[in-house]
Order: structure tokens, then sequence, then C-alpha cells
């Protein structure tokens, strides 16, 4: 493997990163000493929605799960604290691990009730949940009811007691950069790869190995750490808390912060919180000059603002800024070095018994999709599984990659029994796929999508990946998807968005995801569909690159020119049934095929 | 509790239940067609009482000049729509339609708020006014988003709560608001008494959620619509524009939302934040019917608005708690029956 | 239109007015906006009548709208002590919201007069509640007068419902005490929320227990909602209300549903003839008059009242102030401190004020009387 040749060296974007957090770390220490007092206090409380925000961008633009109930975990964390300092005199220092466990827990027994759920229930639940809890600290008589509790002990940092806002600004925009490079970090790992994917649907992180129901608790519980934390420093700055500022209307006010900011970027989270912070304080001023009366005209503005956001720039105003930034444009190419490779598994010998399907059915209610459906795959084999439309392929697909549970009959895989196996399980045994609606994330480079694909084959944990321990094991991975691109002739693009990219080439890619998963057998979803003759072509030629590599592969397909060339042996489905099976020129000239495909030879 | 109290709190619990259940089934209907999560159904609910208090009192209700702005809005959209797509035979119409009937029912407003003081047509105007607010919000924020996720949806209509609210509060103060009642009439079934208004609650409610279900499960044109909200291509194929459905979706909200605040406007007093909780509520019984089934919503409003009145009397400080932790059990009953894996949204 | 007009005025002039600062700053933090709003926006409203010059010194008020919400009325201390260089801060309009900005007060060493009722605002006078003052009649003055009229008519068992807020929850807290201490028995404590719609349930519960008296811990219209359904269900006995309900719509809103009910009342609120003994009678007028000749006339209110005694508090101590320091300075506001504290019998609108090291809620015990709702109008019960 000549993977060096893949390296294409930047200039720019190294450049800038290594004056990033010399600059970041000189602004937080002067700053406060140049700016007037309130506008420090300003940028402090910019600096606690921040914390909020992070969470919350990598919980919903990034993780795709929407929550309005942010502000009640920095409520439970600023209570919590607050009630050990006031009633039992607890060091806010104690008090910090106590806030984060528990908000770690409440978080994580949310989880368990709606993360199972599809999309719209976990913003109704989290809105519900926010509007319950606000209420419950209002009634709560040793969290001092409505009226709140005063009297927080404030924070002491090495036998100095924070007063002054700029003492506070340090802390708070110290803690805001360490989330920012920890964010950063866990984004731009294996972890991280998983968390991302969640958006292209459970389905396709499954196939890849990426465990959806852990990373989906995993960002929900990060999310409310985050919060917990900008709720531990809220309460010990503050110096009181009472109901308001944990209700439904901060939970939502945090989510409009991300949605103007960019909800789907680190620093979106930080630029939303500061633009709806100044703007609250400034529309203070403007408001009764424009509506000659004092009231809650804040409402209006905000809507119709969050209204035009939405129409105008909906991947909010960070993506639209560095557009504008001409020295943003110049995206830094990374250098693919070469490492270790991965772990392969055992191959099969030529010739072994790979798949068998033994009379397998799949009913929906009363309609047979997949009617008893024989037929075998052994190693080294290329099969074509055709059909029209409506044939029960892509049931009979969905059978062997696990989406669907078979009704009855059996699918062995090696000996062993996969029918009712989840497809987490099924690719672990040694059977990657691709998807014919293709499933990429278009954001992501090709390296990267490419690299979600060899999630399975390395272990890192979130932490690692936030604290940069993880450098090894992900110059391996990237090593792995830059070696499975170069594979399937796709090296000049690695480093472009896969949503760039034309469709052929994006089939390509998923095959090369599906090969980063060192699958044992290849399964193939109509890959040739809506291609363009061109496209085809390059197809077919990475597949018979791979048919040279001895990769054992079953395709779906229902265009019977395109297969032809291409495989081993065929089988044909018609009404959920096997309809024929035998090599390419003896199903082309089987009657009964032709009638099913062209409707009747005359 | 005896059973003198017990039959006020159902009889008080399935007043207010109707209500829900009646905002629930709006709520359903509108999240079917359109995918929005229509958290601005209980604002409908207070534009209509404050309105109709505000022709009550014989004022020129504020919601006119917001009819008028929405209308005005619209209007220029569709005429440079109309310009841009080369049509400007149209542009005329679409002025004269959008701006037009504004105007005229200012016009008309003018004209018969000195003349009568019938109830029932101040809440014909009422209609009149705030009804077609539903469409024009869809066709200014909710169209042009149309292809977007559920969530961009969701936060949209927050973004119309908010600013409905703080309009709200513009045009009518921060003072609360109690109509007329449509009867004084208090009846008297052997030891318990039912005030009329509360009658005429659940009469209503009962016929517009019949009515609803009538038309959209058996009706022709109702399925069709409710077909949009699965395959918006596959609609238009057949001859149902997704937009107009959009609009006809939002104006049925408007218009519950509207009768409702007619109804309740007797029986309590409404300021112009009231809506929020109202609606949500609203939501808890549409959730319980999964955002899906209209019976199991309805059942599901009306089982909040008896626990509603329940937790009333037995703890009335956590009476919100009680009654959003429904929530919980609804969803962990729906978690354990779902497929854990699978299903793409 | 003349207060929007003034207002603007005060902003412009303040955005203008940065460098020059001879001038006595006045920061104003009210709850223009959310749930307190009709009660901030005539505090705004009285703060906007105060003199533009005391003792020679231009006066420059900066008035800053909390939104009912703690965070963003500590965000205002803040911005008024450091922006600004405020001498004084006048509000803010809730007990939360005044509570949370007593810190930055006290770390700034700025004098603070607060509108809300609260006595743990003002007491003990320790080293931070030592720049708090207040101008608002407290919980305890409030129930004085209910009480002693429930005790000389008879009542023994009481039953409560308020709101599910700081309001109602104060106002009940401070009651339990009180009426254990003078021997009623509470029956109930029951709450609902400014928004809701119905109170049948908390009202079944109150009329099960059999209360010969209800007190209603809400204020405005929203104080409504359970009287009229209590006389909706049947029940005949006394109620009692909280200052509140003598403010805003709540007579409109509960109509005659809501005759005989008592409430303590504000002769500064309160369109009735008070006895020419009254201490602070000159005072209640002269507000009167300068506030409806702005508002219109039956504009008068309690809170728009103690506003306006807040700045009559900084009119008295800052001559004496200014003999010793300068504007702007912290010894100004130290000896703004120390002036405030030493005013005594002085009568406003809302009473008398003695302050002094140990006390700083001021108003005496006879600033509210006991009134009742007779054809609409509140009378005062002698």
């Amino acid at each position: 493997m000549k993977v060096e040749t893949l390296v294409v060296p930047a200039a720019t974007a190294p450049a800038r990163r290594r004056w990033g957090l010399p600059l970041a770390l000189l602004l937080i220490a002067v700053l406060p000493l140049l700016l007037p007092q309130f506008q420090v206090t300003l940028f402090n409380y910019i600096g606690l929605s921040s914390l909020v925000c992070m969470g919350l961008v990598l919980l919903t633009g990034i993780g795709g799960l929407t929550s309005f109930g942010q502000a009640a975990f920095v409520g439970i964390a600023a209570y919590l604290s607050a009630w050990l300092g006031t009633a039992y005199g607890v060091s806010p220092w104690l008090t910090l691990p106590l806030a984060l466990i528990v908000t770690a827990l409440t978080a994580w027994s949310g989880s368990l009730l709606t993360l199972r759920l599809s999309g719209h229930y976990l913003p109704l639940g989290t809105l519900a949940w926010g509007i319950s809890v606000y209420y419950l600290f209002g009634n709560l008589e040793f969290l001092g009811g409505h009226g709140g509790l005063s009297g927080i002990p404030s924070l002491e940092l090495f036998g100095f007691e924070l007063r002054e806002p700029s003492s506070w600004f340090w802390l708070i925009w110290s803690i805001v950069l360490l989330s920012v490079l920890a964010i950063r970090h866990l984004l731009d790992s294996r972890p991280g790869r998983a968390i991302r994917a969640l958006k292209g649907g459970v389905v396709m992180a499954e196939s890849c190995g990426v465990d959806t129901r852990h990373y989906k608790t995993a960002i929900f519980i990060l999310a409310a750490l985050l919060a917990a934390l900008s709720g531990w420093l809220y309460a010990h700055m503050q110096r009181f808390v009472n109901p308001t500022p944990f209700g439904i209307h901060a939970g939502i006010e945090y989510l409009f912060m991300i949605v103007v900011g960019g909800a789907g970027y680190v620093w979106g989270a930080l630029l939303g919180a500061a633009l709806i912070t100044l703007l609250k304080t400034q529309l203070q001023d403007w408001l009764p000059l424009l509506f000659g009366q004092s009231g809650n005209f804040e409402g209006i503005v905000f809507g119709v603002l969050i209204i035009v956001v939405l129409l105008c720039a909906r991947d909010g105003l960070w993506p639209a800024l560095c557009r504008w930034w001409p020295w943003r444009r110049a995206a830094g190419i990374t250098v693919v070095p070469p490492a270790e490779p991965l772990p392969l598994q055992p191959k099969p010998a030529r010739g072994e018994p790979l798949l068998d399907v033994a009379a397998a059915r799949k009913e929906f209610g009363g309609l047979v999709a997949v009617r008893d459906m024989d037929f075998r795959i052994a190693a080294g084999e290329i099969v074509g599984l055709l059909g029209p439309n409506g044939a029960g392929k892509s049931t009979m697909f969905n059978l062997i990659s696990g989406v669907l549970d078979a009704t009855s009959g059996e699918i062995r895989f090696r000996g062993e029994r996969i029918d009712q196996l989840p497809s987490r399980e099924i690719l672990a045994r040694g059977i990657g796929r691709t998807f014919q609606h293709v499933r990429l994330i278009p954001e992501m480079s090709v390296l990267e999508n490419v690299a979600i694909g060899a999630h399975s084959r390395l272990q890192v944990g979130i932490g690692a990946a936030m604290l940069r321990l993880d450098r090894e094991a992900e110059a391996r991975l990237r090593h792995e998807a830059a070696r499975q691109i170069e594979r399937v002739g796709l090296a000049e693009d690695m480093h472009r968005p896969a949503g760039s990219l034309s469709l052929g080439q994006q089939r390509i890619v998923e095959i090369a995801r599906a090969l980063a998963t060192d699958p044992l057998l290849l399964l193939l979803d109509e890959p040739a569909a809506g291609l363009r003759h061109l496209e085809k072509q390059a197809l077919a030629e990475v597949l018979d690159r791979l048919r040279g590599e001895g990769m054992s592969v079953l395709i779906v397909e229902h265009d019977m020119d395109f297969v032809m060339n291409l495989v081993d042996r065929l089988v044909v489905m018609e009404f959920g049934q096997k309809l024929a099976e035998g090599l390419p020129l003896e199903i082309q000239n089987n009657p009964a095929v032709l009638e099913a495909y062209l409707g009747g030879v005359e | 509790m005896t059973f003198d109290i017990a039959i006020l709190l159902t009889q008080d619990g399935l007043t207010n239940g109707a209500l829900y259940a009646l905002l629930a089934l709006a709520l359903v209907l509108v999240f079917a067609v359109t995918r929005v999560i229509f958290i601005p159904q209980g604002d409908f609910v207070v534009l209509g009482a404050l309105t109709l208090a505000s022709l009550q009192a014989g004022h020129l209700p504020p919601t006119l000049y917001l009819l008028l702005a929405l209308g005005g809005a619209v209007g220029l959209i569709d005429a440079v729509a109309c310009l841009r797509s080369g049509r400007a035979h149209a542009v005329g119409r679409v002025l004269l339609i959008e701006l037009g009937y504004p105007l005229a029912l200012w016009a008309l407003c003018h004209w018969l708020l000195p003349l009568s003081q019938s109830l029932w047509l101040h809440a014909l105007l009422t209609l009149a006014i705030v009804v077609p607010l539903g469409p024009s919000l869809y066709r200014l924020v909710f169209q042009p988003l149309a292809q977007s996720s559920v969530l961009v949806l969701l936060i949209a209509a927050i973004a119309v709560h908010f600013a409905l609210v703080g309009l709200n509060l513009l045009g009518f103060g921060p003072e609360g608001v109690r109509t007329a009642a449509f009867s004084d009439a208090v009846f008297e079934i052997g030891s318990m008494f039912i005030a009329s208004q509360n009658l005429w609650i659940v009469l209503v409610s009962a016929v517009l959620i019949v009515a609803l279900y009538l038309f959209f499960e058996r009706a022709l044109y109702g399925k069709a619509l409710l077909a949009t909200a699965f395959n918006r291509t596959g609609a238009r194929l057949v001859g149902i524009s997704p937009d107009l459905a959009g609009r006809l979706s939002f104006a049925v909200a408007a218009l519950v939302g509207t009768v409702a605040g007619i109804l309740m406007g007797p029986i309590t007093t409404l300021y112009y934040d009231s809506g929020f909780l109202i609606g949500l509520k609203g939501f808890v019984g549409a959730i319980v019917g999964g955002l899906a089934s209209y019976p199991l919503a309805a059942g599901g409003a009306l089982l909040v608005g008896l626990l509603e009145s329940g937790s009333a009397f037995y703890a009335s400080a956590f009476k919100e708690v009680i009654v959003f932790t429904l929530i919980i059990p609804v969803l962990l009953w729906r978690s354990l029956k779902s497929h854990d894996r699978g299903s793409e949204e | 239109m003349t207060t929007s007009l003034r207002l603007s005025a005060a902003l412009a002039l303040a955005l203008a007015a940065t460098a020059a600062r001879a001038d006595i700053t006045v920061g104003v933090v009210v709850s223009a906006t959310g749930p307190a709003a009709s009660i901030g926006i005539p505090e705004k409203n009285a703060i906007a009548l105060g003199p533009s010059e005391i003792a020679g010194e231009k006066v420059r008020y900066i008035v800053l709208d909390d939104g009912s919400d703690t965070t963003t009325a500590v965000r205002n201390a803040r911005k008024l002590s450091s922006e600004h260089q405020a001498d004084i801060v006048l509000g803010s309009t809730t007990v939360p919201t005044s509570m949370a900005m007593i810190d930055v007060m006290a770390e700034t060493g700025t004098p603070m007069v607060t509108f809300a009722p609260a006595l743990a605002l003002t007491s003990p006078v320790d080293d931070k509640r030592r720049w708090v003052f207040k101008t608002m009649t407290g919980d305890d003055h409030e129930l004085i007068p209910l009480l002693a009229h429930m005790k000389a008519t008879g009542k023994q068992r009481v039953a409560y419902i308020g709101f599910a807020d700081s309001f109602g929850e104060g106002w009940l807290k401070t009651a339990e005490p009180m009426l254990a201490e003078q021997g009623f028995t509470l029956l109930a404590r029951e709450r609902y929320a400014r928004t809701d719609t119905s109170v049948i349930g908390q009202v079944m519960k109150i009329i099960a227990t059999r209360p010969d008296a209800v007190m209603i811990g809400a204020s405005s219209g929203p104080a409504a909602l359970p009287v009229m359904e209590l006389r909706n269900r049947g029940y005949r006995g006394d109620i009692y209300l909280a200052l509140g309900a003598t403010f805003g719509d709540f007579v409109r809103i509960a109509g005659s549903k809501a005759e005989g009910v008592y409430a303590p009342i504000s002769p500064a609120a309160v369109q009735a003839d008070f006895p020419p003994t009254l201490a602070n009678r000159d005072a209640v007028l002269a507000f009167v008059e300068a506030y409806e000749k702005a508002y219109g006339a039956g504009s008068r209110n309690m809170f728009a009242g103690s506003a306006w005694d807040a700045v009559q508090l900084l009119q008295q101590a800052a001559p004496k102030a200014l003999q010793q320091a300068k504007p702007g300075s912290a010894e100004f506001r130290a000896a703004l401190r120390a002036q405030i504290e030493t005013i005594s019998g002085f009568a406003g609108a809302r009473g008398v004020y003695h302050f002094s090291p140990s006390d700083h809620a001021g108003l005496d015990r006879s600033a509210l009387m006991l009134g009742r709702l007779e054809g609409g109008q509140w009378r005062p019960v002698q």
C-alpha cells in the first residue's frame, strides 16, 4: 500500500491552529483588565450560557436529539450546590463532583425513558420535564421555595476568594476554553464520528458497529454535565438562586442561542450565546424607545429574529460568517500518515460455506413479503439477487442484514444462526453492507465517513478522545480509512465533503465504508440504481477489483445487464419467492425470468 | 371527599378536559399534515378571548391590525412570487384578497360595533378576525420551511409563540379579561348544579371533535389531506397541494383555538400569556395519543383535565408538577412498547 | 404618552451624557416586564416624576428592566454600579430580584432602596443589608389589620389560598406564625397559579373544611378567581385579601361577587376620605396630585407610592451627603447610606418612616389600615 502518496500537505490550517490557543489564552488573560466591569460581567454570563449551549450543540446540532430541558439540569446543579452550601456549609469544591454525579444520574434515568423513542418525543418530554422541575424547585420548602436561597458561599481558589467579576471571568472562560477543546477533540475522534453518524440514522450507524443507544445516552449525559458545570458556577457567582432562571423559558432560550449561532458548530454555541445575551441587554434600552412603553416585547423581536434566521440562514450564523471570512475558506487538508494496520478477522478459505438462507419467511400482517427463500453463498463467490421491483429483494436483504427479524426459517452465517440478531451483531460476525438510498454524512469528509466503518475494530473511549489520548488509535483508523478509499479508487476526493460528490461516487464511498468494517461478506443494496452509464462503469470496475481480491459479495439489483458480467451466480426472486437460480447465462435464457422481467416474450 | 365534591371536580375536570381535547385534536391534525408541533395553539385561545372581550367593550380589536399586517406581508410575498413566475395579471387578485379582506372586516367592525351588542355577532366577528391568522402564519413562516426537519419546524413554532405573546401584550395590555357569558342559567339535577356555560363547552367541543373526526377519517377530501403528511410528492401527484393542505390545517387549528377561547372567556380570566400552559396541557393529551390517534388524544386530554382538577383538590401546590409528569409514565409505556431497533423517523 | 416621552428623554440623556459626571446618578431597576410587570410599570412611572435637581446638583435617572428575572436584575445592578457609577439604586420590584441584587450592592458599596415587601430583605441589618432600605409595607403590615378584624369578629377557623410563587409563599410564611400566636387554626393551605383557569378543586377543599374566614394571598386581577369561585360555590363567610388585591383589575374582574371582602389598604392607593389625623395626610395628597396629574385621575396606587417615597428619601438624604463628598465617589455613596439611616419621623406617601442602624424596614405599623369593598370602592373600616 502506497498510502504516503495520498498525502497532500497543507500550509494554512496547521499554522492557524498553532496560533489559536495562545491567542485565546492571551485574550482570556487580558480582556478583563481592559474592559469595563459591566462588560466583564456580561462576558461571564455569556460564558455560562456558552457551556450549556456547547452541550446542546453536541446533543441537538450534532447528535440530532432536541432538548428543552437543559435549564433544568443547570438548576439541579445550582440548587444542589446552593442547598448543601447554605444548609450544611459544604465547600463548593465538594459540591461540584456531587452536582455532576447527581445531574449525570438524572440525565441517565431521563435517557432511559426517552431515548428509545423516535424524534419528537424527546423535545416534548423535555418540555414537560422543564416545566415540572421549575414548579418542583418553587414548592420544595428546603430549597427556599419560590423565594429562593440566598447567602451561598463564594468560591475560593488557592486561598483567594473570587469576588470581582474579572476573577470570575478568568475561571469561567478557562473552563469554557477547556470545554471547547475537549469537545473539538471529541468530535475529531472515533467516538465523535459515531456521534456525528447518529444523524445519518440508526440503521446506518448500527450497521457500522456503532452502539447508537450508548452514544445517545453518552451525549445526553455529557450535555447535562456541561449544563451542571454552568449551574454550579452560576450559583456561586450569583450567590443567590431561585426558580426563574431554570424555567422552561430559559431552556427554550438556550435552544434559540444555538439555532441563531449555528446548531452544528461548537463555535456556533459561543456565537449564539454572545449574540442573544448582548441583544437582550441592548433591547432593554432600545425597545421602550420603539414601542413607547415597556412590555415583554423582547419576545416579538426574538420570535421574529429566529424566524428570519430559520428562513434565511437555516444552519445559523456561524457557517454564514465562515463563508464571509476569506481565510476561513482555505480548508486545511490534514496529512494521513502511515500507521500500524488494524487487526483483521481470519479469512475463510475459498469455497467454504458462508451464508445459508433456509426457508426464510417474512410476513407483514397478512402480506407475505418473502416466502420461504433458500440460497447459499460460499467464500469468494459473487452472487446476484435479482428481481423486478416489489419482488421482495429489499426485504430479503433486510433479513440478512438484521434490520428485520425473520418470521420463520433460518439464516446462518458460517454455521451460526443470525436471523434474530440485531444489525450490530451481524456486522461483528463479518457482514458489511451499503444502502440503496445513500446514507453518508454529507458535511463530513469522505475520509471521516469511511472511518466510521472502522468503528468497531478499535476501542477508544469518550474520555480518552477528549483528553487526546487517542492519537495513535486515531492514526490507525484514519490510515485504514485512507487505505480503503484508495482501494476503491477515490484517493483524490478523500478530503472533500461527502455531500459534494456525485451519486456514483457516493455509492463507492459507501462500499469503502463497508470495506472498512473488515467484512467477510459484502452486501450491496442496488448499487447501480439511479446511476448514469459512466458511473455504472466505474462501479463495475470497483466490484471487479474486489472480485480479484477474493471478496465474497451479495448484490441485490434489478438491473440485469449490470450484474450479468459481474456475478458468478444469480438468484432471481418474484412475488417473494425464488424464481430461478443458476449461472448468468442460464438465467438470461430462462423463460420464466424473461417472463417476469419483460412481461412475456413474443 | 364527599360525593358532591367528587361530582363537582369531575364536572370541572371534564369541562377543561373537553377544551384540552379540542386543542389536542388540532395539534394532532396540524402535526399529521405539516409535521409542525404547533406550540402557539394556546395563543389562539387567548387571541380569541381577548378579541371577543375587546369587541364586547366596544373597541376595535388590535388583532385587526395584526391581520392587516400579516395579510399585507402574505400579499407582498405572493405578489412577488406571481411577478417572478410571469403571472402579473394575478397580482391584483392576490393583493385584493389579502388586503381587501382585513380592510373590509375593519370597515364592517366600524359599522356594526355601535349598532349591535349581540353576543353572537361578536363571536362571529371574532372568528372572522382570528381564524385567518392561522393560514397567514403558515404561509409566512411554515410554508417556506416545509421541507425542514421536525426540529426546525418546532423551533419556528416556538418563535411564533414568543412573537404572539409579545404582540398580545402590546395590543391588549397586561390586564386579564373575562367575557360575558352566553347564558347565566344554572341547571339543577338532583343535588348538583350545572352551569349552562359548562354544558356549552362540553357540547360544542364534542360536536367539533366529532366533526373533525368524521371529516378526516371518513370524508375523502379529509383523508387525502392526511395523506399529504405521509407523502408530499404523492399527494401532489393526485392533485392535492401540500401548501393548501398546510394552510387548511392551520385554519382548522386557528378555528379550534378561537372557539376554545370564546368558550373559555366567560368561565375564567385569560391573560395575554395564558396560552402557553393551556396549549401544553392539550399537548400532554396529544402525546398520550402518540400524536397520531384522535380518540387516544381526546381521551388523554380528558385525563389531563380530570387529573388537574383532582390534584388542585389534593395537592394544589404540586398541580403542574403532577400534570406534566403524567407524560413520564406515558413515555415509559411507549418506550417499552417500541421496537428497539429498525424503524427510522 | 408623557411617561414614555420623559423616559425616552431620560434614556437619550443617559446615552449622550456619559462624560459629564458631576450629577447624582440614580440607578433604577424595576420589573417592567414579566409576571410582575403590572407592579413594575407604576413604579417606573413614579420615578419619572422625580426631581431633575437636588440641592443644585443635576439628577440623572437610569431605568433598567429586569423582566422579573433574577439573573437580569443582578446584571442590571452590575451595569448600574460599574458602567454608570450609580450613587444609589432604587428597586427592584419583586422579592427574589431585590434579594439577588443585595450582594452586588454590598460589594460595590451602593445604597439600595427596594420596593419589595419581604422583611428578610432588610432584616437583620448585617454587613450586606446595611446597604439596603425599603419603602414597601411588609406582609406583616398587611396581616396586622386583617388579623385584628378577624379576632374582633370572633373568627377561629381560617383557610388560606394564594399564589404558587414567591408572593403567595411570603404571605403564607408570615401569616402562619402570626395566626398561631393569636390562637387561630389554619385549616387549609391551597395554591394556584396566576394564569390558572380554574380553582374549583382548591375552593372545594377549603369549603369542605368549613372555615370562618378565608385568606387570599394574591394580587391584582388574578386574586378575583378564588373570590368568585368561593362565592359561586356558596361560601358566605368573610374573605380577607392581600394589599395587592386593592391594585389593578381585581374589582373590575370580580365585580359584584367581591362586595364586602376585606383587605389592608394604603392611603396612597385608595380614593377615600381619610381622617385629618392621618399622620402623612399631606404627603399622600402631594403624591396623589403629582401622580394623577401625570397619569390620569384614579391612577394612584401604592407601588407608585413606594417608588415615589424612595425618591423622597433620596431628596432628604442627598443634601447632607453632598456636603461630605462629591457624587460618583465611594465616599458619597457611603454618606448617602449613612444619611438615609438617620431619617426618622419622615412622612412619605406610604406612611411614616423611622430608620435606624438596627431597622431598615422603615415604615411604621400604621402604614396600612383595614378596608372593605363597598359598591366597588375600597372604604376604610373604623
